[in-house]
């Protein structure tokens, strides 16, 4: 039985193993997009490009067997590099994006896609659900937000961009009036404690999501009211003083503190309204500063170090200068948008939950993005949606159930079928790939509709050829076929045959193996 | 392709001859591995694949559907939908494209009124394609209509082309040399070259000349066929051998209107001499033509001591031997001079091992592997069937040695097949030559079944598979893909051949030239052949000498001629007034050698070193107007399309880098675009599953490596050479005398009409097709590379 070492890891495998095999022994995680355990190594992705020691070209471990006495490495800055340019030249003729424009441009980044559909399945309250997710306050930004989403909306270049914030809504309106508000589950307490002072937009989205994650919240303020700059510079005109109300109600149901009428002082000996840093640190595990903005030399005496009009802190984590002592929202970088600070406090509640769980904060999701379409290919991607206008709105008027579901109807779903889901996705978080290296003449982009149950979009293929072995070996009469060559190879159904009838055996084992959204079901709601 | 979305029981099946493919499947057999073939059938009887007939198949066969239309839309040689009546193959091969094979194509389809997109014309008379290489590189640029291949076409009369293939002429039955005995029994006898450069050239249609004119004079000459003399730039050549003289007298360029006079001139009768007066003018013509040294007959025993001339002098006829002598299908001939002799001295197999191991002969396809040493691990494999592989397809652009090999001397060909055969005990014997070969396959075809009836094939059966145009497939593992019946898509080496191959059976795979070489080797005996050459790559080399060179042609060299020898001693240098740039060596594999590294010896090493490859042996010159760019991306737009489109780095990477390059030779490059699409290059190479991906970016790097002044000027929208269409304009200078030629002959009107006066450009309208540089009489029309404003400033100053 050969031997061989893989990164200064011995390892004895079986005659005829290949490197990925031997490498999965020892629990050496090698990405592959092509290979399939009991099939003949297709070789066609090239993202398990090892370096074998002695050899001047890397080689592919799926198909390179083990020989005795091999030295591997599996994950050199080279080998790192060479699967980060594999992954990027797939991209570069991917035609998909990984979410929706609106959802990249939302800066919640709610799934707006997943909330359009529910809704118009009528499946109202798993659409706060998905609201929720990223939002807590759906009612109250659904009247005061600025719409950035529908400048993403793909089809504001066709006829009008999906009223998308006015059907955000109708979500918080429609979840508010049931009386039993949604309210997701909590995680088991995790016994930590947190300060967070300001009771703004910031920090009541930092509350939300740190109580969701099992810690004891408390929210500091010197007023005598939650809301912040809700409740202060907005008109109960356009945002109603009950809507703020009840949203803000749902977080002592959480297990959130509100702990009014305390100031923030910087003397260390402050009166019995009043808080000190020092002292918050030592009865805390974690503080997030989430005020309005605060003059930067009052900041400073709080012995905070600050940048231009705000408190200085490390973007990613948002952590200041003193330990345990986070800021984030208006009083780092004053903006005018109140989506942003729900946004702002989500993330930083992400980094305190990270931190207190000593968890290694993981890369940022990679996210495919395609930028303007051609209108032929938005005409491709409507094809399934409703083909109405734009519902007409009007400022105080709230939409009808028949005129939410009209509209939400209107969306093309252009985000991606997989989302999550998907192992190009994965691995090109993992080797944080830039999708724009190459860029240069992608796939069209297609959907082949034809199918009750499953969505084809070759643009999103990569030709791995894993679906045409499979049907091939499930005996399909027709099956899948890899057609033409080069730049061009694109698998279709055999022949000219549909769908339907290249996959009568083996749609289930194809879509599972299907390592991108190209074969995919067609999202059930 | 272009599937509609029909069910069997539901399609409207056109009118297809269902019958046909019954009677094509009772020939073929219906296996996985007869698809090829069963699709070549299908496109030749019906010059498309109808839809209908690849069902009737799936039905009627082992084939799935699913690997039915993997192959039919794999390779290039079949069609989709119906094709015109007359299918016109346009030749985009390096020598052609250098020789601008573009423009060409530009003006059949101006002709035609067929915009880039479309194939055929609006009268369905006339199909166009383009294709790789046609192997008639000499000739270049070349045009096949139908199936006659038309040389050194030129932009204001390729529209002849489409009317010859209308004329009735086209429809002669073709001339089968296996009737031309030119047995001369000691009497005159006349030597017509019948290479397909040859053929491309006119000598058919001479040969046919030549018979009619003898037969008028009512006698009966001798007149012999005879394979690829290696003067390619010389056809349609005959050759006079006269009883009692020992030279003979050879004439080049001959033209079918010159037969009657050759005839009359050597061997008519008394009373037909009055002919020659009336031919008096023909005379004139003709000798001005007559080369200038007359070749004295070689020795049949040591053809390759004499010493001719500069074009034959360097070489060693060794893959050759007897070049210009031999009818291709002459068995008796070949015989004659000690053919099959090394098969039938009956060497032991390992003796035969060892005989070419100790002669040092490499695999002369590319890499230069040591073939004893893969006869040695083939003989050591263990099987009860073992295959031997007859590499013929020769897909570089700009290379046809192997060709003219199967060409001229199949039997040696053979012989050398089953000399492998023997060393490796092979059962079986395949011989694998593309389809763009047809005259290669005929002969290969009648060589087999002459030596199968004289019992010369022994118990090994040998058969013959045509490739159907992908050029990946002279990769081993994709050529094994093929002949079993799949898409020709590499797999990952270990396990080679040699151990697993043709049907997981020990298969060694020699490329044709190597072959031909094994029975010289084993007549003369190794130290003979290791006395030949350098010292680590022994023996000869065959190379295509084509481009921008005078003599270019099929020369056989020893290995360790310089470069500079080739070009200027044999090849007597580029065209005068231009400059020698560099040589293009190996093809898409292979890397430009500049004219500063002339002196580089030709074998593996030293090649290798300088950024080429010995490849299959295309040497394609270039002069100072070729611009390096330009060819860095004709080789890639090559290998793209020829990308099988399996693994990321070759079907993606090679389509960046072409489009950097295209964005280059447009003026429209990015400041950061040479180092991405150098770093790019190291990546395909290095990421790439099979050899054409590794190899892809070697035109790329050696042209940066030595020519990247030149890539710079490009990102400055400067093309030096003059030759990036995007950035150059056409000009007339001022000693243009008004003789309207180009006015007349420019077919976008963008020439005015002004008798006697200094013409002009309109350079909005000028498609730069240079019609009108090759219509001047006096050189007036200069192509420029910069703004055009300066040249009305120049024009009003």
């Amino acid at each position: 039985m050969p031997r061989a070492l893989i990164d200064n890891r011995p390892v004895e495998v079986p005659h005829g193993a290949t490197i990925l095999d031997a490498a999965r022994l020892l629990h050496i995680d090698i990405p592959t997009l092509c290979h399939l355990k009991d099939f003949a190594p297709f070789t066609s992705c090239m993202v398990c490009l090892v370096k074998i020691d002695g050899k001047e070209r890397l080689a592919p471990a799926c198909a390179t067997k083990v020989v005795d006495g091999m030295t591997i490495e599996s994950e050199t800055p080279e080998v790192r590099r060479a699967r980060r340019v594999a992954l990027e030249l797939l991209l570069s003729e991917h035609a998909g994006d990984c979410s929706a424009p609106c959802q990249h441009v939302c800066p919640a980044h709610m799934n707006i896609n997943e909330m359009l559909r529910l809704i118009a399945a009528k499946e109202f309250h798993r659409a706060a659900e998905v609201v929720k997710r990223d939002i807590p306050f759906p009612a109250t930004l659904g009247r005061i937000c600025p719409e950035l989403c529908e400048k993403g909306c793909r089809r504001a270049d066709l006829d009008g961009a999906v009223s998308i914030c006015r059907l955000k809504r109708f979500v918080g309106d429609t979840d508010l009036a049931t009386h039993h508000p949604y309210l997701p589950a909590k995680a088991d307490p995790t016994g930590k404690r947190i300060a967070i002072i300001g009771a703004g937009p910031t920090g009541l989205s930092a509350a939300w999501f740190l109580a969701l994650a099992g810690h004891a919240v408390d929210i500091y303020d010197a007023r005598s009211h939650v809301g912040g700059a809700l409740r202060s510079d907005i008109s109960p005109a356009l945002l109603p003083v009950e809507i703020l109300d009840a949203e803000t109600a749902l977080l002592p149901r959480l297990g959130v503190n509100f702990i009014l009428n305390k100031k923030l002082s910087s003397t260390t000996e402050a009166h019995s309204a009043e808080i000190t840093l020092p002292d918050l640190q030592s009865h805390y595990d974690a503080i997030l500063m989430a005020l309005g903005p605060i003059d930067p030399a009052t900041l400073r005496t709080f012995g905070l170090e600050t940048l231009g009009k705000g408190i200085k802190i490390e973007r990613d984590t948002f952590r200041t200068n003193l330990p345990r002592v986070y800021a984030a929202g208006a009083i780092v970088t004053p903006y005018r948008y109140a989506v942003r600070a729900v946004a702002d406090g989500h993330a930083a509640a992400k980094s305190i939950d990270a931190s207190l769980r000593c968890a290694e904060r993981e890369p940022a999701q990679f996210s495919m993005r395609l930028g303007a379409l051609p209108k032929v290919e938005l005409v491709v991607l409507a094809e399934q949606a409703s083909s109405e206008p734009r519902t007409p709105t009007v400022p105080d008027r709230d939409l009808t159930v028949e005129q939410a579901i009209k509209e939400a109807s209107r969306c093309i779903q252009c985000g991606c079928s997989k989302g999550d889901d998907c192992l190009l996705r994965h691995y090109s978080t993992q080797y944080e790939v830039n999708s724009n290296h190459y860029r240069g003449e992608r796939r069209p982009l297609e959907r082949i509709n034809t199918h009750p149950d499953i969505l084809y979009e070759p643009g999103k293929c990569i030709s791995c050829g894993r679906c045409v072995a499979i049907a091939s070996r499930a005996g399909e009469l027709w099956g899948l076929s890899m057609t033409r060559r080069g730049f061009a190879v694109k698998v279709l159904p055999s022949l000219g045959r549909s769908l339907q009838a290249a996959l009568q055996k083996s749609a289930p084992d194809v879509i599972a193996a299907c390592p991108t959204a190209a074969l995919a079901w067609r999202r059930k709601i | 392709m272009n599937h509609a979305s029909h069910n069997l029981a539901t399609s409207p099946s056109p009118a297809i001859d269902l019958a046909f493919v019954d009677t094509l499947l009772a020939r073929t057999g219906t296996t996985p591995d007869a698809a090829v073939a069963i699709l070549q059938g299908l496109q030749e009887h019906f010059r498309y694949l109808p839809p209908a007939a690849l069902d009737h198949i799936v039905a009627r066969t082992q084939i799935t559907a699913a690997s039915l239309d993997g192959l039919a839309t794999f390779y290039t040689q079949f069609r989709h939908t119906p094709a015109g009546e007359h299918l016109v193959r346009i030749c985009h091969g390096t020598a052609c494209h250098v020789k601008g094979s573009e423009q060409i194509e530009d003006a059949l389809r101006r002709h035609l009124k067929m915009d880039a997109s479309q194939d055929t014309d609006p009268t369905g008379k006339f199909t166009l394609e383009r294709v790789g290489c046609v192997g008639c590189c000499t000739l270049a640029p070349v045009v096949v209509a139908d199936t006659r291949a038309h040389g050194r076409v030129t932009g204001p009369l390729a529209h002849n082309i489409l009317s010859d293939a209308l004329s009735p002429q086209a429809r002669a039955p073709k001339l089968d040399i296996a009737d031309l005995s030119g047995n001369a029994n000691g009497h005159a006898a006349i030597y017509v070259g019948m290479g397909s450069c040859c053929v491309a050239g006119g000598s058919a249609n001479v040969t046919r000349a030549l018979l009619q004119a003898s037969q008028n004079l009512g006698i009966d000459i001798p007149l012999k066929p005879i394979g690829c003399t290696g003067m390619c730039h010389q056809t349609p050549l005959v050759e006079i051998h006269t009883p009692g003289q020992t030279e003979r007298i050879l004439y080049t360029h001959v033209d079918e209107s010159e037969a009657a006079a050759i005839i009359d001139r050597h061997f008519a009768s008394p009373r037909s001499r009055g002919l020659t007066h009336r031919l008096g003018r023909l005379w004139r013509r003709m000798e001005d033509r007559l080369l200038g040294a007359t070749l004295p007959l070689p020795q049949l025993e040591q053809p390759e001591t004499q010493d001719v001339c500069a074009y034959l002098g360097p070489q060693v006829h060794l893959a050759t031997e007897h070049a210009g002598q031999m009818h291709p299908l002459d068995l008796d001939e070949y015989i004659r001079r000690g053919g099959f002799t090394a098969l039938q001295n009956a060497l032991a197999p390992a003796d035969i091992i060892r005989e070419i191991q100790s002669s040092g002969l490499r695999g002369r396809g590319g890499a230069g592997f040591p073939t004893g040493k893969k006869w040695q691990f083939a003989a050591a494999a263990k099987g009860d069937r073992k295959f031997v592989i007859c590499n013929g397809d020769e897909g570089d652009p700009g290379a046809f040695m192997d060709r003219m090999l199967l060409e001229s001397y199949p039997f040696r060909v053979l012989e050398g097949l089953l000399i492998a055969a023997r060393a490796i005990a092979a059962t079986d014997a395949i011989f694998y030559i593309r389809a763009e070969y047809p005259l290669a396959v005929e002969r290969v075809t009648r060589a087999i079944a002459l030596c199968r009836d004289r019992g010369l094939l022994g118990s090994v059966q040998v058969q013959i598979r045509q490739g159907a145009g992908a050029f990946v497939c002279g990769e081993e593992t994709a050529l094994i893909a093929s002949i079993e019946g799949r898409r020709g898509t590499p797999r990952l080496r270990p396990p080679y051949p040699v151990e697993s191959g043709l049907w997981d059976c020990p298969t060694c795979i020699n490329n044709v030239e190597t072959l031909t070489l094994v029975p010289w080797i084993i007549r003369n005996g190794a130290s003979a052949f290791a006395t030949i050459g350098a010292a680590s790559s022994k023996g000869t080399k065959v190379f295509a000498l084509t481009g921008k060179i005078r003599r270019g042609g099929l020369i056989e060299v020893p290995m360790g001629i310089t470069i500079h020898q080739i070009v200027h001693e044999i090849g007597g240098g580029v065209t005068p007034g231009r400059t020698f740039k560099a040589v293009q060596i190996g093809g898409p594999s292979g890397g430009c050698v500049p004219a500063s590294l002339a002196q580089t010896p030709v074998d593996y090493e030293s090649l290798a070193a300088v950024g080429a490859i010995m490849g299959s042996g295309g040497l394609v010159v270039l002069d100072d107007r070729d611009c390096m760019v330009d060819i860095a991306r004709y080789f890639l737009s090559f290998t793209q399309a020829e990308s099988c489109g399996k693994c990321t780095f070759c079907r993606v990477g090679t389509k960046r880098m072409l489009e950097i390059l295209t964005r280059l030779t447009e003026g429209k490059g990015r400041p950061n675009d040479l180092d991405t699409l150098e770093q790019l290059a190291h990546d395909v190479h290095s990421g790439s599953l099979c050899g054409l991906g590794q190899t892809a970016p070697n035109p790329v790097l050696s042209t940066l490596k030595y020519f990247r002044e030149e890539y710079e000027a490009h990102l400055r929208g400067h093309c030096p050479a003059g030759k990036c269409r995007a950035l150059i304009h056409y000009r007339i200078t001022d000693t243009c005398n008004g003789c309207t030629r180009c006015a007349v002959a420019c077919p976008v009107g963008a020439i005015p009409f002004t008798p006697y006066q200094l013409h002009t450009i309109d350079q909005s309208k000028c498609t730069k097709c240079d019609v009108c540089v090759q219509s001047c009489p006096l050189n007036c029309v200069v192509v420029e590379s910069g703004p055009v404003v300066a040249i009305h400033e120049e024009a009003t100053a």
